[in-house]
């Protein structure tokens, strides 16, 4: 069983879709039954991709605090992505998780562990920017850590409080693989061509060989409530993702 | 490398195919020019003494001189007088091969002759095994082959001393001197993006506008290529029966032109900008040069393989031909009737005695589109006086017939030793010392006066000898690793079954070899068993068998490791025609595509879907390759259900080219083969350092004697 945590510095970068898409990726590779996809964002965002309706309001927060089954809170998706919510929270009951979290700092591994998944069946987490609680329960489990980064000067900028921060994190978790992504490049547009160069400069091998390009299907993809592989399959940014999949699984598997 | 068929390869041309892979090219500043001296003033003088005005003189001496050599040739001598003979004639060999001058070509050629023949009297009369019939047979088959090669290199050589090479000619100075050309495209076989290339090359060649038309002939009229002649002012034929074939073609176009030279060129030939700045300073200062052409054109009569090496080239070469109208219309124009045999124009003007020429190009190894690639040019005449026309001729004719029988007699040689090792039957029944006696001199020489006839300028007698030894010494390593390379795939790389079907020509070549290099393997096995395991040496050539047999399996092993090399080198220019392209369409969307052409301008791009945008209209495409992306503005030509072609902007074509450029070169592999070592260093890198240390010890050693002699002088 893989973890794979989609993390990022800073807001806006594309988490929550790159989680989406790219789990909707590796299920179009692995199978049925083999990937999950976990919001610990209390945006609670991701399970729009899939085409999950809001009314479904009890998530793993919610659950969580009346220690419930998280089997109850796993959607099957037509995707073959079985997707599970933060959950509609209110502002105490997220508290009360956050407090929850912060005194068990594996308390999201140890969840994962007790739902007795298949030996490979992937977990991708969604987190929300920057540091927060959630990011250390994913960064304590997680095997791969994926970066989302937008080639620009902001994120240029935050490069060395990332490096650290990212270090902080691998204390507790030294085996896990920590990579960048790079989210809609545009080789059209000057800054974003130069500033994905410097990037891809200054990071090296850190970085994953695979960048997602800047493609309105994406978005057009949530207006439609689907991942982007299903609503433009022949697209530049599904391509860019199926080849992330296949990567992901190779990096994994070594 | 030829296409054709695969032969073992020699030792230099594996050495220079090693060269090519590191980038090193045999250091031109060692060349040397021939020498004028001394001995060229005297025989100047004994070839314009006035004994030969005396009618009957030449007629006498030749015989008196033919009779000499035929006594020397039949003398028998001892060991000794051979040995003495041989390095004398070397001697002067050695001597006079530094020099100019056709009259030292024929004195070289005479020596080679003379030993030669010396050589293979001695075979024929003294070592032909009469032990047995079947050994007898063998032996008398095995000197029938080094006859052959006897009379087919004489016969090459006596082609070689005479043909002549023209070198360049300016055009006149002004002008409006220059006549005017006209260039024929025959495009019948071009889709329309190769031919709109050649379009644009044969325009952009630099000659003055008003003096040169363009027009392209066509099979079957097509709207496509002939709107786009008529934007880029060019005259567009279209034949009204459908199946011309070119001659047709090019016979109606003749009717509707008015230039005084024709250039023909094929749809797919680039013709370089100086083309014509080039080629036409011969026919502007002979007037009775009637044709220049490359030899392969489809045009000319073809040359045979051994004058083809002469011309050197590369299989990218351009191909066109270039007639003189008047003669042109003297000949009848250019005759297609198959019936006939001389169906060549060239054949025809060479009967009313016009001359023909020929033209080597050596173009440089990059993809066409580059302009730049450095090009030199030189040039084999057909002489233009008929009755030495015909007797070449007919030289040429009997030595293209003689060497169709060539790849036989390889294939004698490369079986020739086994005979011994592995059945014990003598091909040459004499001791191992006469035979070096006899056949180096015949060798040496023979190789003295072939190295002679081929280039302008000649290399050093070390030079030579480096060289030599360099491509023999190539043949190792190669042959090393090529095994290695072979262990290594079977234990490793998992049984894949060849996706292509094997042609049938390439099975029997693969059983062919397959089995002179089992053969030889075994008899070199078995003979060695058999060399170590007995008690005295025996006294026959057995040593030289083991050696034959260990040089033929190494040249197989070369053969194999080129033509692998070469059929790498098309899956990988093919594989790089499909790269993956990204199609940037309206409202931020994309599209994910494979190119079908890529190095073509007009790209043409695999859709997986279909797709509606209005045409002309203008997209950006995005080609990737190694993790590299390129963007280039392209304009949308034309849209099926699974084709998209659009045209890559004239602002971007340069950068467009350059990717190609990248695309296509392939990184130094070769030297994976030697890690850390060059190829033309036969030791390794601490023999060599070691070697120039202790010269450099010894050089201050001897100048510091130097100045103690110079003080002990001084006291």
């Amino acid at each position: 069983m893989s973890i794979i945590g989609i993390v990022s510095m800073k807001g806006g970068v594309g988490k929550t879709s790159t989680t989406a898409n790219l789990a909707a990726a590796l299920a179009a590779k692995l199978g049925e039954h083999r990937v999950a996809a976990l919001d610990l964002d209390p945006q609670n965002a991701l399970h729009w991709h899939f085409g999950l309706d809001n009314w479904q309001t009890s998530g793993i927060s919610q659950r969580a605090l009346n220690l419930g089954d998280w089997a109850n809170a796993a959607i099957s998706t037509p995707f073959n992505v079985v997707c599970l919510p933060y959950g509609d929270a209110t502002e105490t009951e997220r508290e009360t998780f956050e407090l929850l979290l912060a005194e068990q700092p594996d308390w999201i591994g140890s969840q994962i562990k007790r739902a007795k998944l298949d030996h490979d069946a992937v977990v991708l987490i969604d987190t929300p920017p920057g540091p927060s609680v959630y990011l250390h329960q994913v960064f304590a489990c997680a095997d791969l850590v994926l970066m989302v980064l937008l080639p620009d000067a902001g994120s240029y900028a935050t490069i060395p409080a990332m490096e650290s921060w990212l270090e902080q994190g691998q204390c507790g978790n030294p085996l896990a693989l920590v990579y960048y992504v790079l989210n809609q490049t545009d080789q059209g547009e000057p800054l974003n061509r130069d500033a994905a160069q410097w990037l891809q400069q200054r990071l090296g091998k850190r970085m994953a060989p695979i960048a997602i390009h800047a493609d309105e299907a994406v978005s057009e993809a949530l207006a439609f409530q689907q991942p982007v592989l299903a609503y433009a399959p022949y697209g530049q940014a599904s391509h860019d993702f199926a080849q992330l999949a296949l990567w992901v699984i190779n990096t994994l598997n070594q | 490398m030829g296409h054709q068929y695969i032969e073992p390869v020699s030792p230099r041309l594996l050495l220079s195919l090693w060269r090519e892979r590191w980038g090193k090219t045999r250091v031109a500043s060692s060349a040397l020019p021939y020498l004028r001296g001394k001995v060229n003033h005297w025989s100047n003088r004994l070839t314009h003494a006035r004994i030969w005005s005396v009618p009957g003189s030449n007629v006498l001496v030749a015989a008196i001189c033919l009779l000499f050599f035929g006594l020397l040739l039949q003398v028998r001598m001892s060991p000794l007088g051979q040995f003495g003979f041989s390095i004398f004639l070397l001697a002067v060999a050695l001597y006079i091969r530094r020099f100019s001058g056709t009259f030292f070509t024929l004195m070289l050629a005479a020596m080679a002759c003379m030993v030669s023949l010396r050589y293979l009297n001695w075979r024929f009369s003294a070592t032909l095994d009469t032990r047995s019939t079947a050994d007898f047979l063998l032996s008398l088959g095995f000197f029938v082959a080094e006859l052959y090669l006897f009379l087919l290199t004489g016969m090459h050589v006596l082609k070689g001393i005479w043909p002549l090479t023209l070198p360049q000619q300016p055009m006149p100075q002004d002008t409006h001197e220059w006549p005017s050309v006209d260039v024929f495209i025959v495009a019948s076989n071009s889709s329309i993006e190769i031919a709109n290339d050649t379009i644009l090359a044969s325009l952009a060649m630099s000659w003055p506008k008003k003096k040169m038309i363009v027009y392209v002939l066509d099979a079957y009229p097509r709207a496509d290529l002939q709107s786009l002649c008529s934007s880029s002012e060019v005259h567009y034929f279209a034949s009204e029966q459908p199946g011309q074939d070119r001659f047709e073609s090019v016979n109606q176009a003749l009717n509707q032109s008015t230039g005084d030279f024709i250039l023909v060129l094929d749809g797919d030939q680039r013709p370089q900008a100086k083309l014509l700045k080039q080629t036409m300073g011969w026919l502007v200062r002979h007037q009775s040069l009637g044709m220049v052409e490359t030899p392969d054109h489809f045009l000319a009569p073809g040359l045979d393989e051994h004058n083809r090496m002469l011309f050197n080239e590369s299989r990218d070469r351009l191909s066109f031909s270039i007639t003189r109208r008047s003669m042109l219309i003297a000949a009848g124009g250019f005759s297609s009737n198959p019936v006939t045999k001389q169906r060549h124009t060239a054949l025809h003007l060479q009967a009313l005695g016009f001359g023909c020429a020929y033209v080597g190009w050596r173009a440089g190894a990059l993809p066409p589109q580059n302009p730049d690639a450095d090009t030199e040019m030189f040039c084999v005449n057909q002489p233009f006086n008929s009755i030495i026309l015909r007797w070449q001729k007919y030289l040429n004719d009997l030595v293209a017939a003689m060497q169709f029988y060539y790849p036989c007699v390889r294939l004698v040689f490369m079986t020739a030793p086994v005979a011994y090792l592995l059945t014990g039957l003598h091909i040459i029944n004499t001791a191992s010392d006469l035979w070096a006696l006899y056949a180096l001199p015949h060798v040496l020489l023979g190789y003295i006066a072939l190295a002679r006839l081929n280039t302008g300028s000649r290399w050093g007698l070390f030079s030579e000898i480096r060289e030599t030894m360099l491509a023999w010494y190539l043949l190792l390593p190669t042959t090393l690793t090529f095994i290695r390379t072979k262990v290594h795939q079977f234990w490793s790389v998992p049984s894949q079954t060849p996706s292509n079907s094997v042609k049938p020509s390439d099975r029997i070549l693969a059983i062919t070899y397959g089995l002179i290099g089992w053969l030889n393997l075994s008899g070199l096995v078995v003979g060695s068993w058999f060399w170590f395991n007995s008690n005295e040496i025996p006294n026959d050539l057995t040593s030289l068998y083991l050696l034959w047999s260990a040089f033929n399996l190494m040249r197989l092993a070369a053969m194999l490791c080129v033509t692998e090399e070469a059929s790498a080198i098309q899956k990988y220019q093919r594989a790089c025609q499909e790269l993956p392209v990204m199609v940037k369409l309206p409202y931020g969307r994309s599209l994910s595509c494979l190119t079908q052409n890529f190095p073509n301008t007009q790209l043409s791009i695999q859709l997986p879907t279909g797709l509606a945008l209005p045409l002309e209209s203008f997209v950006q495409i995005s080609i990737f390759h190694r993790r590299q992306e390129s963007s280039f503005p392209a304009q949308i030509v034309s849209l099926h259900e699974q084709t998209l072609q659009v045209r890559i902007d004239a602002s971007a074509q340069t950068d467009y080219n350059a990717l190609a450029v990248a695309v296509f070169s392939r990184g130094l592999d070769w030297p994976k083969w030697l890690p850390g070592r060059h190829a033309d260093q036969p030791w390794p890198r601490w023999l060599s350092q070691s070697l120039a240390d202790m010269r450099v010890f010894l050089a201050g050693k001897a100048a510091r004697f130097r100045n103690l002699i110079q003080k002990w002088k001084k006291k």
